[in-house]
């Protein structure tokens, strides 16, 4: 080693021979932001122009019930109420069984029968929603007709009932990460003063987990919130239905109207683009979005972790109250399981059709003869295409999110973020319908689904994405700039690799979400019959898909052979969405190997 | 101070600090070319965050104040930090190793900062690997899982990674405290047969270690700190 | 705003993989998509007409027709849809109104008739068997308007009343509306009844009064073939039988249409022709509703 070199005289690594910076690593995440950005303002746009094509009356709108199109009148009370009820009854089912399922999982049953429970609920919560539409007139429209004395069984409460199947997934499995996340040191001190389990769970473990299961139930109210297609199906679907306090009670047994379901109704295709039909239709809209985005912004802020209320003292029956608990946690994990076991039988005995590999192949026939072999077609092509847009975007917004952004751009992100994973897909479609298919002129159009589609998926893959990039440990990044990487060849050579697995289970997660969403496809992308499977243009190039037929079956639920058909078809999408869901598990794995 | 400043870090009453406190300093020291300077001082006294300021790595919200000249460039106005950290390694207390082979992680800085045929690059990585002391050791399995290493062999890869770029300053940031007593002698016998040949920047909490490895201390203890760089200055 | 933001999130660089992904696979699928919309034709409103459409295009597909059949909102639907440029034929089982030309000035709305329907007051057959066997017209609207809670009142039997409505903008409804209204008149709001529902196509509706003891709604009585828990009303004493559906003596009769923008011309006169042939009138009896040739005999 010669003295030149000591002396920093080291050929100068200059700009000239150093090796290109890879530049796609700072456009991909800017386009990711900016895209994301602009697509959360493609749905507040479509609520501010369709505001502004006529006169919206906010005081009317706000305190009276009547909606009555032909005549002018527009009242949304009765539908604030529909939304109130038909949350309320989910929530008041679902939070102590979905609390008390998670506690069991995570702090109760041994992690060998653990761990496929886990997985079986997280199943439960991809079931597409209008599969738990099809349970809802199968089952829960007969029940609350039989034990509620309810004609028909079209009702508030039957919608609460399917909704709170339908968010009792989501609270678990939030609630079992926020467990997860008390360090084992707290159970550990607790149990070490003498403490039984239930004692243990109540005083160290819950005070530490409250904020994240609290969270869990306000992320499971947003899903109701915006929920269309399985409350559509079961609600009555009746205007102008405020119950006076005496019959409020009774009113649960009766038909009634929410936020979504108007959406959902054929009156936005109907109000054409202007008028106050129109903005009324809007106002309902932006309501919508804001019950939904302000439950998901308040499970998303950082409450602080406060200390079990009520100080327990030790009783004389604290062994016995213990088994008690015990014995209650392990009945709650037992009834979302039952209820898999349930959905899982129905669909097989009605959609007995799905097993014969003629369904898959076949083109459908008539009105619910033939198979699906179309539709599966369709919902394939709509999910890869999906899938092309939304890699890009979810790498580009989560490596904005995960790297790029300060501390406080990176907060603001993050909501951003969560918010437009969380709008409700009726509006998606609204909005879609009134950009791609109306000002575009694109009619129905596979590509104007597909990319509603990314827009449901995105934000899964970004905010996973996201979350890997953030267990990265410090040193790992501070190794490779103490080197002399860019930040875009860190991203490249650390980054990447590091956040592939969670890359790949994020797509995979919401690809298997959008494969199931109807909503959105219903008035931009889909048509019952007749489409070609694969269409080569974009405008005017309409497909079928498995969700939407569903739906179109599911209304003519009279017909046997449209039941059957629409089982099928059911069963059909389920195995798909579970094939994706299956296909995340080798990148979870490693990606839970690795962290 | 001048930015043509002889020594190859320069530091005249440097201070590290948050917007509400100062965390280290005022200090002023010299390292001259080719000694081995130990910076010393008890855990906590911010030794490792002087190493960090030198090159621009400082956690978020913190600020450096006072002169300071590295390789002749004020880290604070370096065109390109990147540049300047590739001439001056810095090497962590816990051996990071990137997934991949030994080979990889050796070349792993070098294939992103120096553009050159792939074979001239590889003996580079060699020869890195040499001057760290590993290359007897790694030379018949460059291709399985750095991982796989023992701790002691994969901070002299960490080392070596750093070599590669051929660093007119190398900062070790504590560089053996992480180690069992088997592998903190291999990993000092690397250090001290470094001594010399490269301008080194050793962060330690062990007196003793400075003691046998350094030409010169500075004590980040010592109030003195005129006196620290007048030592350092000395050799 | 709005449009730069649709613009943004289909970059040309996500769409050339899309557009290269879909040739290989529909190449590979060996599928003949036809492609532009030229070849393509789009139909969709009326879930009553839709059956004759479906079967129809289900015959021409062979002839190299693209045909897409769909019932989003009903017949509104689809002559809204219609007015928009979204299809080339709408399926109506109203007349064309006023407000409809006024909703869409530039459109030409061209009705071809293609055959006649009935609107029947469809009840359970308790209903029927418990004595009630007609309504007259103010009898309808209070029990459209939740009035009546029981059928006794009607002088039927001891049975509590489910009214099930169609959802706006549906044929159906709208025959019924002008019937009990007259042709300006406007339906009241929906009443605040805890026995009312609202329903959207004919096969949803023929779901729910088949689950719903001691309900009635408007339905095409071409929905109840086959239907034994189900029975008509007459209305003011006339049963939809095929003669009083073709001399309109029922009141509550309907035209069925294919409305198009301008006279038919290309994909979509093949289609109509079609169907006004014998062959595609045939379709109409298939499906319970009546044939031009039955209509003018």
């Amino acid at each position: 080693m010669t003295t030149g070199l000591l002396h920093g005289a080291s050929p100068v690594v200059g700009v000239t021979r150093r090796p290109r910076s890879p530049r796609w690593v700072p456009g991909l995440t800017a386009g990711g932001g900016v895209l994301s950005v602009l697509a959360g303002l493609f749905v507040v746009g479509f609520v501010l122009a369709g505001l502004a094509a006529g006169d919206v009356d906010w005081r009317i709108l706000l305190s009276t019930s009547t909606w009555d199109a032909p005549n002018d009148a527009y009242g949304v009370t009765a539908m604030l109420w529909g939304t109130a009820v038909v949350s309320v009854i989910a929530l008041c089912l679902a939070v102590p069984v979905g609390w008390a399922a998670a506690t069991a999982l995570h702090e109760q049953l041994p992690p060998r029968l653990a761990r496929p429970l886990r997985s079986g609920v997280e199943l439960l919560a991809a079931v597409p929603s209008i599969v738990y539409g099809l349970v809802g007139i199968a089952v829960v429209r007969p029940f609350v007709s039989t034990v509620g004395n309810v004609p028909g069984g079209d009702s508030l409460l039957a919608a609460g009932l399917v909704l709170a199947v339908m968010v009792l997934p989501t609270i678990v499995a939030v609630s079992v990460d926020a467990l997860a996340a008390v360090p084992d040191s707290a159970r550990e001190a607790a149990a070490a003063l003498g403490l039984t389990r239930r004692e243990v769970i109540r005083s160290a473990v819950l005070p530490l987990a409250g904020p994240g299961m609290r969270a869990a139930v306000l992320l499971g109210l947003a899903r109701a919130l915006g929920e269309t297609i399985a409350v559509f199906l079961v609600i009555g679907r009746a205007d102008g239905r405020l119950p006076d306090p005496a019959s409020a009670l009774s009113s649960l047994l009766s038909p009634g109207q929410t936020l979504t379901t108007k959406l959902g109704g054929p009156e936005p295709v109907l109000a054409g683009a202007v008028g106050s039909h129109r903005a009324a239709l809007s106002a309902v809209a932006l309501l919508l979005l804001l019950c939904v985005g302000g439950a998901t912004l308040a499970s998303s802020r950082r409450s602080g972790a406060r200390p079990a209320r009520r100080t327990p003292y030790a009783g004389r029956f604290r062994l016995a109250h213990d088994r008690t608990a015990t014995a209650l946690r392990t009945a709650a994990v037992v009834l979302p399981l039952l209820l898999l076991a349930g959905i899982a039988v129905l669909a097989i005995t009605r959609g007995s059709a799905a097993l014969s590999p003629s369904f898959w192949l076949e083109d459908a026939v008539g009105a619910s003869g033939g198979g699906v072999r179309g539709q599966i077609l369709g919902t394939t092509l709509l999910v890869i295409a999906a899938g092309i847009v939304t890699l890009p975007l979810g790498l580009g917004l989560g490596l904005l999110i995960g790297e790029y952004a300060g501390p406080r751009t990176r907060r603001v992100l993050h909501t951003a973020t969560l918010t437009l994973g969380g709008v409700p897909t009726i509006v998606l479609g609204l909005a879609g319908y009134a950009f791609f298919s109306t000002a575009l002129g694109w009619g129905k159009s596979w590509l104007a689904g597909a990319l509603l589609l990314a827009v449901v998926a995105t934000p899964v893959v970004a905010l996973t994405t996201a979350a890997r990039l953030d267990q990265l440990a410090s040193v790992h990044r501070e190794a490779a700039l103490a080197l002399g990487l860019t930040r875009s060849q860190l991203v490249r050579a650390v980054l990447l690799p590091h956040a592939r697995p969670a890359l790949l289970t994020g797509l995979l997660l919401g690809l298997a979400r959008a494969a199931g969403e109807t909503a959105p496809l219903l008035f931009t992308a889909t048509v019952f019959a007749g489409a070609t499977a694969l269409p080569l243009g974009v405008v005017q190039a309409p497909v079928q898909s498995l969700p939407t037929h569903v739906f179109a079956l599911a209304q003519d639920a009279a017909d046997p052979a449209a039941l059957a058909a629409a089982w099928g078809a059911g069963v059909v999408l389920v195995v798909l969405a579970g094939l994706l869901l299956l296909a995340a598990v080798p990148a979870r794995r490693r990606m839970t190997a690795t962290a | 101070m001048t930015a043509t400043s002889a020594a190859t870090v320069d530091a005249d009453r440097l201070v590290v600090r948050t917007a509400q406190r100062v965390l280290v300093g005022p200090l002023t020291f010299h390292v001259c070319p080719g000694t081995t300077v130990g910076l010393r001082g008890p855990s906590g006294s911010g030794k490792s965050t002087v190493l960090r300021a030198l090159v621009g790595l400082l956690p978020a919200g913190l600020t450096v104040e006072g002169g300071l000249c590295v390789l002749g460039r004020r880290p604070a106005e370096a065109g390109r930090l990147s540049d300047l950290r590739a001439q001056a390694g810095l090497v962590g207390q816990s051996p990071v190793v990137f997934p991949g082979s030994v080979l990889d992680n050796a070349l792993f800085g070098l294939r992103h900062v120096v553009r050159a045929p792939r074979a001239c690059l590889r003996e580079r990585a060699v020869n890195a690997l040499e001057e760290a002391g590993l290359w007897a050791e790694v030379a018949d399995r460059l291709d399985s899982p750095a991982a796989q290493l023992s701790v002691g062999q994969r901070q002299r890869l960490c080392l070596a990674r750093a070599l590669a770029l051929d660093p007119a300053l190398l900062l070790l940031d504590e560089p053996t405290s992480a180690l069992d007593a088997g592998s903190r002698e291999v990993v000092e016998a690397s250090v001290a047969s470094l001594r010399g040949r490269r301008t080194v920047l050793l962060v330690s909490h062990d007196a003793d270690q400075i003691a046998r490895l350094c030409d010169a201390v500075v004590d980040l203890a010592q109030p003195a700190w005129d006196i620290a760089g007048s030592a350092a200055t000395r050799s | 705003m709005l449009l730069t933001g649709i613009r943004a999130v289909c970059p040309p660089r996500a769409l050339l993989p899309c557009l290269a992904l879909l040739l290989t696979t529909a190449c590979a699928g060996g599928t003949g998509a036809a492609g532009a919309s030229s070849t393509t034709l789009r139909i969709s409103g009326s879930t009553t007409v839709n059956p004759v459409a479906a079967d129809a295009a289900e015959a021409l597909r062979g002839d190299g027709l693209t045909i897409t059949v769909d019932t989003q909102g009903g017949s509104g639907g689809g002559i809204t849809q219609l007015g928009a440029g979204q299809i080339d034929v709408a399926m109506s089982s109203k007349p064309i109104g006023d407000k409809d030309r006024a909703a869409a000035p530039d459109v030409d709305y061209t009705e071809t008739l293609i055959g006649q329907d009935a609107v029947g007051v469809v009840v359970r057959k308790e209903v029927i068997d418990g004595g009630l066997t007609s309504v007259d017209k103010s009898q309808l609207q209070a029990l459209f308007e939740g009035r009546v809670a029981n059928w006794s009142e009607l002088g039927g039997p001891d049975l509590e009343v489910f009214v099930y409505d169609k959802e706006p903008g549906r044929g159906t409804r709208e025959v019924l509306d002008t019937y009990l209204y007259g042709k300006d008149g406007k339906a009241p709001a929906p009443p605040d009844s805890p026995r009312f529902a609202i329903v959207g196509g004919n096969e949803e509706t023929r779901t729910k009064l088949l689950s719903t003891p001691g309900s009635v709604a408007p339905l095409s009585s071409a929905f109840l073939d086959g239907q034994p828990q189900l029975g008509l009303l007459a209305v003011e004493g006339v049963l939809p039988t095929p003669a009083a559906i073709a001399d309109k003596s029922y009141a509550l009769s309907r035209p069925l249409f294919f409305l198009t923008d301008g006279p038919p011309s290309g994909a979509a006169k093949t289609f109509l022709d079609y169907v006004l042939s014998e062959k595609g009138q045939q379709l109409l009896p298939k499906h319970g509703y009546l044939t031009l040739a039955q209509l003018s005999s």
